[in-house]
């Protein structure tokens, strides 16, 4: 067998064996060449160098550029993809497909995200819980119930992780600690303000529960916000940590005065109507006028407890300051209940009457109920 | 170019598919005539021993050459081995139709005088011997031998111009020693 392969081989350059020989092969060249309409007037050594240069050019295309346009094109696709992906998610709520993807999102952000920065997140994060579970409360596709619940503990989970992140950065003894305070404790008055106003009515004990815990964990997280900057900015005093903890004193300042002209204006209201609709009002005896003056007075002797604190400020006593805002503040809350309690029994009685007249303005509740308040003694 | 096989039949193939790169997108003749280098001497021996005279061969093998430029430059070839065997076995087809009609008894005194040249030297004579018997064999055995070992084409390259098998193209190859074997010892 390997005979005849050999046999085979030793004679294929035979004439008969069909092959070209050299000068046949040029001669059926040339006239191939000239058929096809190619310049064989050149000298064949510069096109042949021209064709290897092309060849390594075409190679170096084909798998090197080609590829890594590709390859480039795919990781911009991808990205894109991802991020429209991402985009879209932050618009779900709890129980969606793409929820998921936000939660993703938020944790990846922390992990990139510095302690200082971290703490702001979350209060943000948390902002974003609230606003789940408003837009939960008012969906009514038929979601899982207990998912309010759920993400209202979500969104105190949050705050309490804000509120840990700030210890932390005060104990690694950041400079940007009072700031980050600052920035967080503003965060948490305007969570404190949105969850009375964007949450609806609890629809179940597991939310009550879980609603009271938040505002706890709020109120909490809010007087140690201030704890922190003031202690922060006693361990090193710097001139922007006295900025900034003036400005976070002038923010709360200016708060409890909105307070209290709201409050005074609450006051006289009632007192209208009860002059006004004494014919239905006075049978109840629900709030005396003089009660009504007593708490004017209590407004204002609450408030008049801070200006002092102004003083304070100015000679660094911010310990002291902030203590006397959050004795006002306190004070005012044990008021409002008190007020609030009076406009729901007022509203309910105007609205329970023979001639019930529409009610022109809708009674305000602006701060969350708290335990009975107790009139300070004079 | 590390992670690319190292094998020379991968490196051909590459280099064939940049020269019909350059043919299809530049009309570049420098390119096709390094394509006619690869391919003319297995063109020419498959038309030699399909055909009745050396110059029915010169003529077709130019003729596929002349009708592979004007496809490749319309349009792209990915396996330039499978196409001209394609082109050459279809001009062999088209040879035999108007040959049969008209030329008959021409072949017949050619085939002739073919031989009577050829018997002045003994070790020429044996060669011949050898040649005429592959003449002989069955069109698919011939086939493939005079690729194997006149063309001197790899298997693979076999079973691409032929479009079958490599296992098919050994199988054939092996039975078609066999068939030569016997008949030389005739």
């Amino acid at each position: 067998m390997t005979n005849i392969a050999a046999q085979l081989r030793a004679v294929k350059n035979q004439p008969k064996a069909g092959g070209f020989s050299v000068a046949e092969h040029t001669a059926a060249k040339r006239s191939l060449m000239l058929a096809i309409g190619a310049d064989i007037s050149q000298p064949s050594a510069a096109p042949a160098v021209n064709l290897k240069t092309r060849y390594i050019l075409w190679l170096s295309h084909s798998f090197v550029s080609r590829p890594i346009a590709i390859g480039v094109a795919g990781v911009v696709l991808a990205v894109s993809g991802l991020m429209t992906t991402v985009n879209a998610a932050q618009q779900s709520i709890p129980g969606d497909a793409l929820y998921t993807v936000k939660l993703i999102n938020e944790r990846a952000q922390l992990q990139l995200a510095s302690l200082d920065r971290k703490a702001v997140l979350h209060t943000e994060f948390a902002e974003r819980r609230l606003n789940e579970v408003s837009q939960l409360q008012s969906d009514t596709s038929g979601r899982d119930t207990g998912l309010v619940a759920q993400t209202i503990n979500a969104y105190t989970q949050e705050v309490a992780s804000a509120n840990q992140n700030l210890h932390e950065l005060q104990a690694s003894g950041d400079s940007t600690t009072v700031a980050t305070a600052n920035a967080v404790q503003q965060n948490l008055v305007a969570l404190d303000s949105a969850m009375t106003n964007t949450v609806g009515p609890a629809a179940s004990a597991e939310e009550s529960v879980a609603v009271s815990s938040a505002q706890s964990t709020t109120q909490v997280a809010q007087d140690d916000s201030v704890n922190v900057a003031v202690q922060a900015h006693q361990d090193v005093a710097s001139e922007q940590s006295t900025r900034e903890l003036n400005d976070m004193f002038l923010r709360q300042f200016a708060a409890i005065g909105t307070r209290k002209t709201f409050d005074i204006h609450r006051l006289s209201v009632i007192r209208s109507l009860l002059s006004d609709r004494a014919d239905v009002l006075s049978a109840l005896s629900i709030i005396t006028a003089s009660d009504l003056l007593r708490l004017e007075r209590s407004v204002n002797i609450a408030v008049a407890d801070v200006a002092p604190s102004i003083s304070a400020v100015a000679l660094g006593n911010y310990r002291s300051a902030f203590d006397a805002l959050k004795h006002a503040e306190s004070l005012l809350r044990g008021i409002e209940s008190v007020i609030a309690d009076a406009e729901i029994a007022i509203t309910a009685a105007l609205m329970n009457a023979p001639d019930a007249a529409p009610i022109i303005e809708p009674l305000v509740v602006s701060q969350p109920v708290d335990p009975p308040f107790a009139p300070p003694v004079q | 170019m590390l992670w690319l096989p190292p094998t020379t039949t991968y490196m051909s193939t590459l280099r064939e598919k940049f020269l019909s790169y350059r043919v299809h997108r530049h009309q570049d003749s420098v390119a096709y005539g390094e394509i006619y280098d690869l391919f003319a001497d297995r063109i020419r021996r498959f038309l030699a021993f399909k055909l009745p005279r050396n110059e029915d061969a010169d003529e077709l093998t130019s003729e596929v050459f002349l009708r592979g430029w004007e496809y490749m430059t319309s349009g792209a070839v990915n396996n330039l081995n499978a196409f001209f065997f394609r082109i050459a076995r279809n001009l062999v087809a088209d040879f035999y139709r108007k040959y049969k009609a008209t030329e008959e008894l021409s072949y017949a005194s050619e085939k002739d005088t073919g031989q009577s040249v050829s018997d002045e030297v003994a070790t020429k004579i044996e060669s011949d011997e050898l040649i005429e018997s592959l003449r002989g064999l069955k069109d698919e055995y011939r086939e493939v031998l005079v690729m194997r070992y006149l063309s001197e084409m790899e298997v693979g390259e076999i079973a691409s111009a032929l479009e079958k098998t490599s296992n098919g193209i050994r199988v054939l190859l092996h039975r078609a020693k066999k068939a030569l074997q016997e008949k030389t010892k005739l």
